[in-house]
């Protein structure tokens, strides 16, 4: 996993998880951060994902 | 001019998409369409509220004065055979109907009882069909409450705050407040046997209310989930502004989200669940923010196949397809520019936003606030401004958090 901690011009992503597979254990960050991140790497394995109409449906992702 | 005249509207309303994407050429370059998962069924045209900025009955396009009040049967039906199809071709696992108006639940529990058994068995059971709606919430009863449960349907309720700040906007026709009707729809669906019905809240900013406690309010009915809306707005129809900040919705998300954050994130907030996902690489699933595809399509009580019906607060048309369930496919959809605009990600955006350092997160905002005449949608949001402040300070604080964490674990 890649991180950079300060904004360059444009803004990188501050993680890439894009390599990892499904089981990686995500141990980063706050609790916060650490459930985002665990998140983001569910959403890089869902093909199916996108936006949906209702903002307050939340992705079960 | 081309002879179709939702055609000829759309052209002139909105050289962008209508008359410069050039979609054969989109297709070669590698941008396959992608299918609808989500389907909205306008069942009702009227509502039992007059919420002051309704984009619906209160901003340009005011196609619902000629549509039909309920959607038939038939209609119904066209729909959701039309969508089963489409799952069938594309070999779609999950789907979504959401039930959505004016107000659906004056449609009523047993229509809405039929509906689902109808859409039920219209699917192939490689599919899995799920149920949506968004309510003002005022009609929820213990009957309707139980009939959502029943029929396993998500309810979103529109929310504003607190008391005072709900009832400025979310009224009844005769001038009158909502929020007690919609508090105690919302203590039903709390209950334990009905929490399975109850999806989130979803609450339309107003910069000039206090942030904190338009936060505590919405936390207080315990939902699942919420999400913060910034208001329909575009260049057109600017949003409010006030006179002691430039950028006062920023200011006032910035609020909710350190409050948020501080207190260990205690419920899902949509817009900031994204924005710290696309921070860190992933994905958004929300129309405000990020370069996801869009996978919606609307039906509307007579038929007509629709765009999002957020584009209504830009021009009158501005969600028109010129197709109808009873006589086109929703594969026909695909291939309308306005729908290809909302799947190609930055190959949508504004030269200002492809040089923008806040691209890859913002996204240029939703698509609806992008309106300017004489362009269309290809311009940045008309909450630039505000997106690019309230998407920098997440940046900074994930980016601050994951900095110290990782330093503190060395
Ligand atoms: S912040 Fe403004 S310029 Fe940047 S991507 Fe968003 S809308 Fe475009």
């Amino acid at each position: 996993m890649n991180v950079e901690s300060t904004p360059t011009e444009s803004w990188a992503p501050l993680a890439d998880l894009s390599q990892e597979p499904l089981n990686f254990q995500v141990s980063r960050g706050s609790g916060i951060v650490e459930q985002a991140l665990s998140r983001v790497l569910h959403s890089l394995h869902d093909k199916d994902g996108v936006i949906s109409s209702f903002t307050s449906f939340i992705s079960e992702a | 001019m081309p002879a179709d005249p939702v055609r000829a509207a759309h052209e002139c309303a909105a050289p962008w998409p209508y008359k410069q994407l050039d979609v054969p050429a989109l297709r070669a370059a590698g941008h396959p369409p992608k299918p609808f998962r989500e389907l909205i069924l306008k069942v009702h045209q009227r509502c039992n509220l007059a919420c002051s900025y309704c984009y619906v009955y209160e901003m340009a396009d005011q196609s619902w004065q000629d549509r039909p009040l309920t959607m038939s049967d038939e209609i119904r039906d066209a729909a959701l055979s039309r969508f089963a199809d489409h799952a069938r071709r594309h070999n779609l696992a999950k789907v979504r109907i959401v039930l959505h108006g004016g107000e659906p639940l004056l449609y009523g529990t047993d229509r809405i009882t039929e509906l689902v058994a109808v859409a039920r068995r219209s699917f192939d059971p490689q599919t899995q069909v799920r149920f949506g709606m968004q309510t003002n919430g005022a009609l929820l009863t213990e009957q309707v409450v139980a009939a959502l449960v029943k029929h396993g349907i998500a309810t979103g309720v529109s929310l504003d705050g607190a008391p005072a700040d709900n009832d400025r906007h979310r009224r009844t026709r005769d001038g009158r407040g909502s929020f007690a009707a919609v508090a105690r729809g919302l203590r039903l669906l709390c209950r334990p046997e009905n929490r399975s019905a109850y999806a989130g809240l979803l609450c339309t900013v107003d910069p000039s209310t206090d942030p904190i406690a338009c936060y505590e309010q919405l936390l207080g009915f315990d939902p699942p989930a919420i999400d913060l809306l910034l208001p329909h707005a575009n260049w057109q129809t600017p949003p409010m502004r006030l006179d002691t900040t430039a950028t006062p919705y920023a200011d006032w998300l910035i609020a909710v989200f350190e409050h948020w954050y501080e207190g260990g994130a205690p419920v899902r907030i949509r817009l900031f669940d994204d924005t710290i996902s696309l921070v860190l690489g992933g994905p958004s699933h929300s129309e405000q923010i990020g370069l996801s595809p869009s996978g919606l399509v609307i039906v509307e009580s007579d038929g007509a196949i629709e765009q999002v019906d957020a584009l209504k607060s830009a021009y009158a048309g501005a969600c028109a397809t010129g197709l109808h369930v009873q006589h086109h496919s929703f594969d026909d959809a695909l291939d309308h520019p306005g729908i290809v605009a909302r799947q190609i990600g930055m190959a949508a955006l504004a030269d200002e936003c492809l040089v923008c350092p806040a691209v890859e997160v913002c996204g240029g905002g939703h698509y609806a606030h992008r309106y300017r005449p004489g362009t269309g949608f290809r311009a940045p949001s008309v909450h630039c401004d505000d997106l690019l402040v309230f998407t920098r300070h997440v940046y900074e604080r994930v980016a601050d958090d994951l900095g110290a964490s990782i330093g503190s674990s060395k």
